[in-house]
Parts: C-alpha cells; structure tokens; sequence
C-alpha cells in the first residue's frame, strides 16, 4: 500500500465509545491503547473531572472522567475502559463507559456543519458520523486532553 | 587528569566536534555563494567563523583562531561591500575550509599542530587589495603594508607555535625512546610537522573519537529508551515470580532466564549511563563568558578549572547551564576589582576565579571561589533594609544576612549595569538549584574573596522518601526537606484563633498546621479544624520544615514507610501544581504523588504575612 493511501485510510478509521447513553468517535490515529480501568490515585487540588492518576507499565499516566468532563449524568455504572492518548503533554487517559469498536467512515459520510446540542466541547467537535444509518458524535479527544488546563485555583487560606 | 599538551583531551575532543560541524556549515554556506550572494549566507559564515575563533581562543590554539580570524575579517569586508562576491572568493573560502578542517583533524591529536598557511593568506590578502583600490594607490600601499606586517606577524606567531610543538615533541620522543629502550627497539621519528601542507594522517589518532563515531542523539529517545527498559525490568520481575512459583522448571529455561535478568540490569545500567555527561563543555563555556566580561570591563582575571571530568544527569546539566554563567558574571562583575584598586589593596593586578567540581557520594558540588573583594555584610544589610526586606532594627548572623542576597530585589551594586546589579538573579539561582533538589552555600571575607559552593544531586531519578498518610491519600516527602518529625500528642497543643494550633517545641514556638488543609482528599474524615484534637494515647506525627529562620510543623494522619523512590515528572498540564514536585510508583505498584515541603511553607508563611 502506498503511503498515502494508508495515510488516508488511518485518517478515516475511527474508534467508537461511549459515554453515558451518546456514542461518540476519535479518530483512532491519536489512541495510543486501550487498557482496562483500574482505580486512579486521586491527586489534590486538580480539577474534578480529573480522576488522578494510574501506574501504567511503571509510567504515571493522568486519567480524565469523560462522563464529568462532557458534564453527563453520572451513572451508577461502573467505568469499563480507559483510552490512552499520547498528547503533547504527556500520556493521558479517557475513561469512558464502553469501547465499542473501530469502523472507517469516508469523510463523504460525515457531516461537518451540523448544528446539534451535544455534551463534548463544540469546538472539538469534528462533526456528526453516520454508519448506515447510526449516528455519532465525532470529536478530536487527543486535541481536547492535549490542551486541558488540569490545575484548579488552590484554595488560599 | 587525561591532558594533551595541557589542554585537557575531553575539551579538546569536543572543541574537534563542534570545529568540524561549523565547519560543515561553513563549506554550505561558502557553496551558496557561489550560486548567489546574499547577506544571509555571509552573516551564517561570519557567524560560524566568530564562534570558531571563539572556541580556539578559549582552550589556547592561538594559530588556529588567528587564521580564523583573518578569515573572519574578509567576510566582514564583503558583508560591508569592500569585496566585491565573484568565483574567485567561494574558491577561496573553499580553500580556506578544507585548510581548517584538516587543520582541525590534526589538532585531535597535536593541539601544536601548525600548518603552512601562507598560500592561504595570500589568497586571502589578494581579495581584500583590489576591493580597497578606489581609495587611490597611497591608500592600497598602505594597506598593503599593513597586511604585509600582518602576516609577518602571524607568521612569527606560527613559529613561536611550531617551536613549541617541536619541543614537545621532542620531549615525547625521548620519553618513548626512554620507556622503549628497556625492550631493546627505538621509537623512528615518528612526528614531524607536516612542512608543505596540512594532512589529515588517521594513523596519528589516539583512539580519542572523532566527530564521525560520535553519533547525537535526542534527549527525547534516549528517555523513550529508558522507559522501554524500565518496563523490560518490570516484566522481567514478573517472569522470575512466576518461575519461583513453577514447578520443576527446566534446568536450562532457569538459566537462560538468570542470564537474561542479569542482561536486562546491565541495560538498565547503561541506558542511565548515558544520561550522564561530563561538566567540560559547560565549564568551557563559563570561562570564555568569564575572560569576555572581565576584558570587556578592563579586568584581569587568571581562570583555574578543576573537575571538568565529573559528571552530572543531563537535565541537572542543562538546567545549571544559565545559573552558573549568572553566578560566574557575578564574580567577575562584582567580586574581583579592577587591576588598579587590586594593586592599591597588596593585591596581585591579576585575579583569580576558581570553578572547581567535587565528586561526593550522591551529589556533585560546584565551588566557586574569586580572590576579590568579597560581601560587605553592612552594604546588603543597608539594601535589605532599604527594599524594607528586613526591619532596621533586627540583628541577623552574617549567614543570615548573606542569604539575603537570594531574596528577590537586593543589590547593592551602586548601578545598574547591562551585565548585573538589578538584583533578580541570585533568587533565580536559587530557585532553580532548588527545584533539582539541591542547595547553595556562601562563605565571603571583607576584602579577601568569595566562595559560592552549588551542591547538586547527580541523579534526579532516584531519592530517599518518606511516605505519610492522609485520610486515604498518601504522599512521598523527601527526606532532605524533612527538618523533623515531631508527636504532637507529646505536646500541649495550643489553639491560636482563626483555626490555627501552635505547639512550643524546644522552647521555640512552631505554627501547626493540617495537611489536609493544603492537599484537600475526596473523602475528609475529619473536617481540617477538629483534625488536631487529639487524644493523648494516639500518636499524632508532623512533619517539621523549616525555611531560614521560620518553622511549621504539617499535622499528617500517619507514617506508612521509608523508601526509596524512582521520581518522574508530572505532566505538563500538572506541572506546577501547588506544593508537588513529581510522581512516582510506591512500594505496592500504586502511583503517589511526591510533595514540596518546602513550598507548602511558603504557602503558609506568605498567607500569614510573612515574607
């Protein structure tokens, strides 16, 4: 395969997941790996989307709760999967409620402008899939965790 | 120490390296020319030839940075517009650079090595005659004369230079002769200066390595290296588990898995290794900033180096690189005098700055030691008082009032100048060597000099903790920020108002307060200000920090373990974050997060209102 074919090919392929009931999509070139969820560490004064962090492999690796930062209802399901991503921060993980699986949708298929209400930041927002008729919200994740700001204002005494 | 002819082989090899890669731009750049000139091109050339020149001046090759400079000077010339850019000068240049990469392989391993360059020169001196014609033929004579005293003057140089190597030499030889004499066969004459020209001969190395086995590599993939065999080491644990719990393994498996664990350790060995580099290059370059600002300032100043082979982690390197040139600058702007006053004062005009590297177990220190004039304690005093740092009226130890001058603000210096005297740098120093975990220490006499001593660990990766716990939460703490541990259930505790406990320890009264306060945990147990209630049959362990003359004592829940811990860097999105410095894997595999004692107290100090 050519390098630009396979180029293309990777731009198209996108990993599904969920987060409370919403399906979403990443593209899958930024996901590092998909591990299991374990407990983070929680780590004081951060964010409370910001679960804490995970030794991975003997690496620390920051975890972000998608179902807080997205503001969805917090369900009493348990998390199932964590994503990693390799930002340009360091390593962080997205814990979702489900990994669904991989599937290519031609850019053709995906609708850009769309205006739709959805819990991801618009900004990061790529654009609403369709797959034979299913609908997901696609959203560049490696871009949002590369940029987060993770501290909170330490509460002075 | 491994020297050539003085200089020191790993400042040399190094200055072999760098000479060649300028070089290297130097041959693009000259070929540019020849397709078009532009004013780029001939500022990159001039540019590489100022710093060659540089660099040979500071270690002492004389001849070499000479030639360079003549070089150096043409370039000037066509930058102004006196020498018109055609093919004869890119040839030139060309000829030029293939003279000073040869010279620069031979000086590897003679730094006495002195070609026969006069053809050169010549060439060189031909570009510069007709370009300065239009100012009429008294000029040109002129100028000729001059150029001609030039290389006269050069040329003597050279001699001088080539004396010199011929007599060493000669020295060598005769010691070789000397240490070949007992085994009955004579050494030839194996060096000879090279008479008609430059030659590169691979046979006169000595196994130093040259710029073609030295292979640059970024610092990011060697970490990427590190990482992967640190996760190899991991497994390899898991693997030796698992086999200890096999039954009957294999005679041969067990010792092939021996073999290979045993492997896996050396990697991980060298891989750190690699990590480590020696002080020369910025030692080198700390003299070179020194000798330009005392000459700039008319000062003199002999440099004594010592040490430049130990060696420190590349991050710690890097980091140290502009506190010590600020540190250097310092001692020659302020500390050493200028020849006149020196001489006044019984003083050699000539001064002395020393910068010296001590191997220690764990740590690396840093000493630097002028013979100038040394702190007036009365004068930072006198600037403390005046940025209203400290009250007029309290009576501070000298050491205290030395340490004065890392607070922000304080100079004493009567003006400012382009190279110090605005007061920020010094609590910049300090913060930094701070934040890689070491410290500063200054010993000054009136009139005498001063000695800086920079204490640095020689790893970042791995230090002694102490792990406590909070609520559910547990934090590393370093040791060396760690003043002491003290029971508060020992000690009556007094409530101070507004929610704050003191406790009178040794006749010193120390603020106490809750940890959890500062690094609040998702589930309090207590709420912060009951927290310290405590029954006297319960130990209540804190941790005393004390920065300068203050204390606090940081009330935890408990002690879990003494141990050692591997640090890493938090994420760039964390890093900063109040009161951590880093992470790290605890003994059981779980990630903690490793605390800055020091900070938190100056969290607390400034939230009570001192300074």
């Amino acid at each position: 395969m050519k390098d630009t074919e396979r180029n293309h090919d990777d731009d198209a392929r996108y990993l599904l997941f969920k987060v409370g009931s919403e399906l979403y999509g990443t593209p899958l070139l930024g996901v590092r790996e998909v591990v299991e969820h374990r407990e983070p560490t929680p780590i004081p004064n951060t964010v409370s989307f910001f679960s804490g962090v995970i030794n991975l492999r003997g690496q620390v690796v920051g975890v972000v709760d998608l179902r807080k930062r997205f503001g969805c209802e917090a369900s009493t399901r348990p998390h199932m999967a964590l994503m990693v991503f390799s930002t340009d921060s360091g390593p962080l993980g997205a814990l979702v409620d489900e990994i669904e699986s991989v599937i290519r949708i031609p850019s053709a298929n995906i609708a850009s402008h769309a205006v739709v209400r959805s819990h991801a930041p618009a900004d990061y927002v790529i654009g609403i899939g369709n797959q034979d008729g299913r609908l997901m919200t696609l959203v560049d994740l490696h871009k949002i965790l590369g940029t987060e700001e993770l501290k909170s204002t330490f509460c002075s005494l | 120490m491994d020297t050539i002819a003085g200089i020191d082989r790993e400042i040399l090899e190094s200055f072999v390296d760098d000479a060649l890669e300028a070089l290297r731009t130097f041959e693009t750049a000259s070929r540019a020319l020849e397709t078009g000139q532009t004013s780029k091109i001939l500022e990159d050339l001039f540019c590489v030839a100022h710093n060659l020149k540089g660099a040979a001046m500071c270690i002492g090759i004389e001849p070499f940075g000479d030639f360079v400079h003549r070089v150096e000077d043409i370039i000037q010339h066509m930058i102004n517009g006196a020498i018109p850019q055609n093919d004869r000068t890119s040839h030139v240049f060309l000829a030029a650079h293939g003279c000073m990469t040869n010279w620069v392989n031979a000086l590897a391993s003679n730094p006495y090595f002195v070609p026969n360059v006069s053809a050169i020169l010549k060439d060189l001196q031909s570009l510069i005659a007709p370009g300065l014609a239009p100012s009429g033929a008294g000029a040109l004579s002129a100028q000729q004369g001059q150029d001609e005293e030039d290389e006269v003057e050069l040329q003597a140089l050279f001699d001088v230079h080539r004396r010199i190597y011929e007599e060493d030499m000669r020295a060598r030889d005769a010691r070789e002769r000397e240490a070949k004499s007992d085994s009955g066969t004579l050494a030839g004459n194996p060096h000879r200066v090279d008479e008609v020209s430059p030659r590169f001969n691979p046979k006169n190395g000595n196994g130093a390595p040259r710029a073609q086995d030295i292979l640059r590599i970024s610092a990011q993939k060697l970490d990427e290296l590190v990482q992967l065999i640190g996760e190899l080491s991991i497994h390899q644990g898991i693997v030796q588990q698992c086999r200890r719990e096999a039954v009957d393994p294999s005679p041969a498996s067990a010792h092939a898995l021996q073999l290979s664990y045993k492997l896996v350790k050396e990697i991980h060995t060298k891989a750190l290794e690699l990590r480590m580099q020696p002080l020369s290059t910025l030692m080198m370059k700390l003299e070179r900033n020194a000798l330009d600002l005392a000459r700039m300032q008319g000062k003199k100043v002999k440099i004594i180096i010592e040490g430049s082979d130990v060696q420190l982690d590349k991050t710690v390197l890097d980091k140290m690189s502009d506190p010590l040139v600020h540190v250097i600058r310092n001692a020659v702007d302020h500390g050493i005098e200028s020849p006149a006053q020196r001489q006044s004062e019984g003083k050699p005009a000539e001064a002395t700055l020393k910068i010296t590297a001590l191997q220690e177990a764990g740590s690396v220190s840093i000493l630097v030691s002028d013979d100038g004039k040394g702190m007036n304690d009365e004068a930072i005093f006198a600037a403390a008082v005046r940025k209203g740092i400290v009250s007029e009226d309290v009576q501070l130890t000298s050491e205290e009032i030395r340490n004065l001058i890392f607070v922000q603000g304080i100079s004493t210096a009567p003006r400012v100048t382009e190279i110090s005297g605005r007061g920020v740098g010094m609590d910049i120093v300090m913060r930094i060597v701070k934040s890689l975990r070491g410290n500063i220490g200054i010993e000054s006499k009136l009139g005498k000099g001063t000695t800086l001593t920079i204490m640095l660990p020689t790893s970042l990766s791995i230090i002694d903790a102490l792990v406590v716990g909070v609520d559910d939460a547990r934090y590393a703490v370093p040791m060396n920020e760690l003043t002491e541990i003290i029971d508060l259930s020992r000690y009556p505790v007094e409530s101070a108002g507004k929610g704050g406990f003191i406790v009178s320890h040794r006749g010193e009264v120390v603020p106490v307060e809750a940890l959890v306060h500062y690094m609040p945990t998702a589930s309090p147990r207590h709420a912060p200000d009951t927290l310290l209630v405590v029954g006297k049959e319960n130990k209540c362990p804190a941790l005393l920090v004390r920065d300068a003359d203050k204390c606090v004592a940081f009330a935890i829940d408990r002690i879990v373990a003494q141990q050692q811990i591997v640090v890493r860097p938090l994420s760039d999105q964390l890093d900063g974050l109040l009161g951590l410095q880093g992470c790290t894997i605890l003994g059981d595999g779980e990630p903690g997060v490793i605390l800055s004692l020091p900070e938190l107290a100056r969290v607390y100090f400034s939230s009570v209102g001192g300074k």
